[in-house]
């Protein structure tokens, strides 16, 4: 019982001695100066959220009275329910419309889906990069160094001439095949992976007569899974967030990303309220903030160069 | 003899036969990779060099080379670039976008990254706060900021000062101001995120040998931390300077397709020409143009800033 109190104690004045340095930081003006644009910094997003909850909750006609004040206001979660039953995208070139949770189910399984080929392929173009060097996999690692340095300016035409040829336009299984390719910072982050899996796993096991495959996807796979796992919670958070392809190429598969973008300027009674706008904002942030509660330590612990920490 | 011949014989076959597999394994495993490359990257940037020197006849609704004046979509752009004031301010903005980024933006982050590393009172809150924009999406945050300067800001202004502003971002001098001012608050926390992973790797002990040296924070700062991170810093530079021309940035995200004339960039003219209402398939072969022109002067300046970030930045000793 006395040890475990001197323990407490003993954590107590370390923490303690911690913030009175971290306060002796602060007396540096220079330092002090940047901790304050920090705080203004975190005071303006925090300013911002709390203005779109609270407008979000305000009938339309009290936004456009009132559009920043709180007195003599009502708030009801209306919005939120208006923005689940009447806001949509009407798809180009037909009647369809697609609501809320059409929008919902679309960025989901597009998030969903969408970075696992690219993850698969990278994986597997990196782990041959790693383990069998030759003049072939110099050349891989040289292409993908180069392409990330050329700047491709106004090939959105080719591509959508390209996509439209293949028959690969307006389709999730065509996105797929676009995405199924290797290259950028995480195909040098992987190789990164790879290359520190000792090469005795994969001798021991060819010994024991595993083959090619079977060294690849059940020893140097699993061994790099945390980093694979890492990279696709943030390439899922890029595609949830991603407006851009299903407007070039998915036309008839809006998600909520593109929603948001397509809502503003509508002419639709419904849809061009301002604060049934905003609820939808806030609801498109639920899903991402529910994943980064339960992997708060996964996303952030991955970040290093490039995105991953290898 | 003969036998360890032979046992060696066998040898030298069984490893041959190794190789081989190992060879077909590698083509396998690559087979698709290469393909992918060579159509969706080689392939897209081949047909787009070709469409530069191509035009739409409607009729047949294709794609044929220019005869005659072969340069013809070239010339388009030159004219376009030297009399339309469209074009010719575009440049401007697109360029003032991307200093905003990397001179304003990148060196503050720098700097409050360092700090958080070093533990300034409530540091574990402020990476959590910085985080959380990298995670929503541009068109949320796009959406919450535009509304707020086209409503809430007012209200504030007409309250405490009893003027009455104007729609700020439909008035020409200061529409593209908050575009820049989006786009520094926006990319404020993207990098910093990023600086933060990196810098936390720097090791302890070479930190704490630099303290029993005496040195001060910025003396840490500029010595140790910076040519650690510089890695990190130049990929961000030249990549940066990679997408100043491919992305529409947030004149899109702001104005979908009815951006007004005095906040274009390049990015969003020829993104507009290709997709939405604007959008014409006999515009194709121009944009095409246009971004080839645009490559040709970019790549040689990117890899010349990479040249300079590697030859001229501070090295780790």
């Amino acid at each position: 019982m006395k040890s475990e109190a001197k323990k407490q104690k003993f954590a107590k004045e370390a923490r303690k001695r911690a913030w009175l340095a971290s306060v002796r930081l602060l007396k540096n003006p220079s330092v002090l100066i940047l901790y304050i644009i920090m705080w203004l910094y975190v005071f303006s997003l925090l300013f911002l959220g709390g203005w779109l909850i609270v407008s979000s909750l305000k009938s339309p006609m009290m936004f456009e009275l009132f559009p920043f004040s709180v007195k003599d206001m009502t708030l009801s979660f209306e919005n939120y329910l208006t923005a689940y039953q009447k806001l949509f995208v009407q798809l180009p070139s037909s009647s369809k419309k697609v609501y809320l949770g059409g929008l919902l189910y679309n960025g989901l399984s597009y998030a969903m889906l969408s970075p696992l080929p690219g993850i698969f392929v990278n994986a597997c173009t990196a782990y041959i990069c790693a383990k069998f060097k030759s003049s072939l996999t110099k050349v891989i690692y040289g292409v993908v160094i180069v392409t990330m340095f050329i700047p491709l300016v106004g090939t959105t035409p080719a591509t959508l001439i390209l996509y439209k040829k293949l028959m690969i336009y307006d389709s999730l299984l065509g996105i797929l095949i676009t995405h199924a390719g290797f290259g950028g910072t995480y195909f040098l982050v992987l190789v990164g992976c790879f290359e520190a899996v000792p090469n005795s796993l994969s001798e021991a096991a060819k010994i024991d007569g595993a083959s090619n495959f079977r060294v690849m996807f059940s020893i140097n796979f699993r061994m790099v899974m945390t980093t694979m796992v890492g990279i696709y919670i943030l390439n899922f958070i890029t595609a949830w967030n991603d407006f851009n392809t299903p407007l070039m190429y998915l036309p008839s598969r809006p998600t909520l990303a593109y929603g948001l973008w397509s809502f503003k300027g509508s002419s639709d009674p419904y849809v061009s309220q301002i604060p049934v706008q905003l609820a939808a904002v806030f609801l498109s942030m639920i899903p991402i903030i529910i994943l980064f509660v339960f992997l708060k330590n996964k996303i952030m612990g991955n970040l290093v160069v490039g995105g991953v920490k290898g | 003899m003969n036998k360890i011949n032979k046992v060696n014989e066998e040898k030298a076959k069984g490893l041959k036969r190794a190789k081989r597999r190992e060879w077909i394994f590698v083509l396998c495993v690559l087979a698709w990779p290469i393909l992918h490359k060579a159509v969706f990257y080689f392939g897209v940037s081949f047909s787009s060099f070709t469409l530069a020197f191509k035009e739409y006849v409607p009729e047949t609704a294709q794609y044929i080379y220019l005869k005659g004046d072969v340069f013809s979509n070239f010339k388009n752009v030159f004219n376009e670039i030297a009399s339309n004031p469209i074009y010719l301010n575009s440049w401007g903005r697109t360029i003032k976008l991307y200093a905003v980024q990397t001179f304003i933006s990148m060196p503050i982050s720098i700097f409050c990254s360092y700090f958080i590393i070093k533990k300034v009172p409530f540091s574990g809150f402020l990476t959590i706060a910085f985080f959380l924009p990298n995670i929503f999406a541009s068109t949320a945050m796009s959406l919450m900021f535009g509304y707020f300067i086209e409503w809430a800001l007012p209200s504030i202004v007409l309250n405490v000062s009893g003027e009455e502003l104007p729609i700020l971002l439909r008035t020409p001098g200061t529409a593209f101001n908050i575009l820049l001012i989006y786009a520094l608050w926006n990319s404020f926390a993207g990098g910093m995120v990023l600086y933060v992973g990196q810098m936390s790797n720097v090791g302890e002990g070479l930190q704490d040998a630099c303290k029993i040296d005496g040195c001060g924070t910025m003396r840490e700062l500029w010595h140790v931390v910076l040519p650690a991170t510089y890695p990190l810093i130049s990929v961000y530079l030249v990549t940066g300077f990679c997408a100043i021309f491919t992305g529409s940035g947030s004149v899109l995200l702001f104005y979908k397709y009815d951006a007004p004339d005095y906040v274009q960039t390049i990015g969003y003219i020829l993104f507009t020409k290709v997709i939405g209402e604007n959008s014409s398939l006999a515009d194709y072969p121009f944009v095409s143009a246009m971004g080839l022109m645009i490559s040709l002067i970019a790549t040689p300046l990117t890899f010349a800033l990479r040249y300079c970030l590697n030859r001229l930045g501070p090295r780790e000793d």
